[in-house]
Parts: C-alpha cells; structure tokens; sequence
C-alpha cells in the first residue's frame, strides 16, 4: 500500500471512530435530556446530541466517503471494470492508462484522474454518472464493455501534460497544439488505445 | 417529531455511515451513504421543527 493508501485508512478508522465514539455520546446526553427534559442543561444536551454533533459528524462522513469514491478499488468493485483495473497490474500491457498507472505517472487514483472532466463541475458530473452507472449495473442484463458517454476530452490529458518539457517540445505537438486544444485531434489518435479492447478516441 | 424518533433516525443514519465506512464496495457505498444521510437529515429536519415549536410555546416567536 502507498503512503496515500496508508493515510486515507488512518483516516477512515478515525471517521469509524469518531462514529461510535459520538453515537454513544449522543445516546447517553439525549437519554439523560428525555429525563428530565424542562432544566436548560437538557436543551442545551439535545442540542449537542440532535444538532451539532450530527451534523459534524454527516460533514466529516461524506468528506471521507467522497475521497473514498475516487480509488481505483472502489472503481474496480463492480465487474463491467474488472478488465480495466487488471490491466494496469499486467506488465505487459502497454495500453496508454496501463502505462500511467505502472510507471508512476498517475500514482494514485488513476480513474478518476484521467476520468474527471476538468472543469467546475466536474467532479459532480462525475458523482452523478457513479449513480447512473450503479442503477444501470443493477438494472440491466446487459453487462457489456463500459462506453463513454462522449469522445475523450483531451483536457484531461493536457491538464498534466501541458507545461511539460517532453510536452511542448515535441515537434509533432506543435504542429498540431490548436487542433489538440480545440479537440479537433484526438490525443488518442496517435496515442490510444487507452484500455485493452481499444475505441476510446471513436464517439461512442 | 418525537424525540425519541429524532434519536433513532439520527442514529440509524449513524449507522449507516459507519457501515459505508467499513466497507468500500461501490453498492454500499452508495446506497448506505445515501439512505445515511437522508436519515441523517430527516432527523435534523426533525430537530429544527422541534426547537421552533419550543420556541413558539415560550412565546420566543
């Protein structure tokens, strides 16, 4: 496990933690509150017990369910995505993501990295294609390979890439930086395919 | 809203998060953060109506 992987479980057993630790907090004061529930010490237990400390604690949980969201794990744990995630463990794999992933240049959380739109709402929109994918995985029969919903915005790639030496420098990338930034190219084109199977650069 | 049902939607909220915590599976995850938070909130919902009904009874509002 990687340092960040180490880091993110000392943060989830903290979260599990600071649950229980405050579910029992909040059962004992709001126990002791229903007793005698007219003294001013019990409204200001309800409001600890019924107000702050749950709302804390349902700021603290989604912060770290949200981060949790964003591992290739938590990816991998539908089937449909099981090729994808195996293939960055095979060495021999030289699909564009397999490189990434087993050289270090996306260290961590590399689906959502290269599957975030880079923009405001990105990170929602993701959010809410994770809900669509989820009701379609339990829904549909047809478990087929995984599509875009729309080609591979090369934002993605030049979010990292661009300011990068090897980057800029190439003559290729040169010729055609307008294209790239407007989308006209795909990175893909000459750089694809992405994931075994290949088809990501096509409009699907 | 009783307060004994606050407590129980609060905790059962709790609860659920706790479990999406425990284990990272997309389905639980999503499902037990949801239902999680939506209890979660149902009960602070539950909490503010009561406070106000306090407050109108002292003559407060």
């Amino acid at each position: 496990m990687d340092a960040v992987g180490t880091s993110f479980g000392i943060v989830r057993a903290l979260g599990v933690a600071l649950i229980l630790l405050s579910s029992g907090v909040i059962l004992i004061v709001a126990l002791r509150a229903f007793k005698k529930p007219e003294k001013p010490s019990a409204k200001w237990g309800l409001l600890v017990a019924f107000g702050i400390l749950p709302l804390g604690l349902l700021l603290v949980s989604d912060a770290i369910l949200l981060g949790q969201m964003k591992e290739v794990t938590f990816c991998g744990s539908c089937h449909p995505m099981e090729p994808f995630v195996k293939s960055f463990e095979g060495l021999a794999d030289s699909t564009l993501a397999a490189v990434h992933a087993k050289r270090h240049l996306i260290p961590h959380q590399q689906c959502y990295t290269c599957h975030t739109d880079y923009a405001l709402m990105g990170d929602v929109k993701a959010k809410l294609r994770g809900l669509r994918h989820l009701y379609a995985y339990y829904t549909s029969d047809d478990q087929q390979r995984p599509k875009l919903y729309s080609p591979y915005p090369n934002a993605n790639c030049l979010q990292c890439h661009t300011g990068a030496a090897k980057y800029e420098e190439s003559p290729t990338h040169q010729t055609i930086s307008e294209e790239l930034k407007k989308g006209e190219i795909s990175c893909l084109d000459c750089h694809g395919p992405a994931h075994p199977g290949g088809g990501e650069g096509s409009s699907e | 809203m009783k307060p004994v049902l606050i407590l129980l939607f609060e905790l059962a909220g709790l609860l659920l998060g706790l479990l999406a915590l425990l284990f990272p599976n997309a389905t639980i995850i999503f499902v037990f953060f949801s239902l999680g938070n939506l209890l979660i909130v149902i009960g602070l919902a539950g909490y503010v109506i009561l406070v106000l009904k306090d407050l109108k009874k002292h003559k407060v509002l």
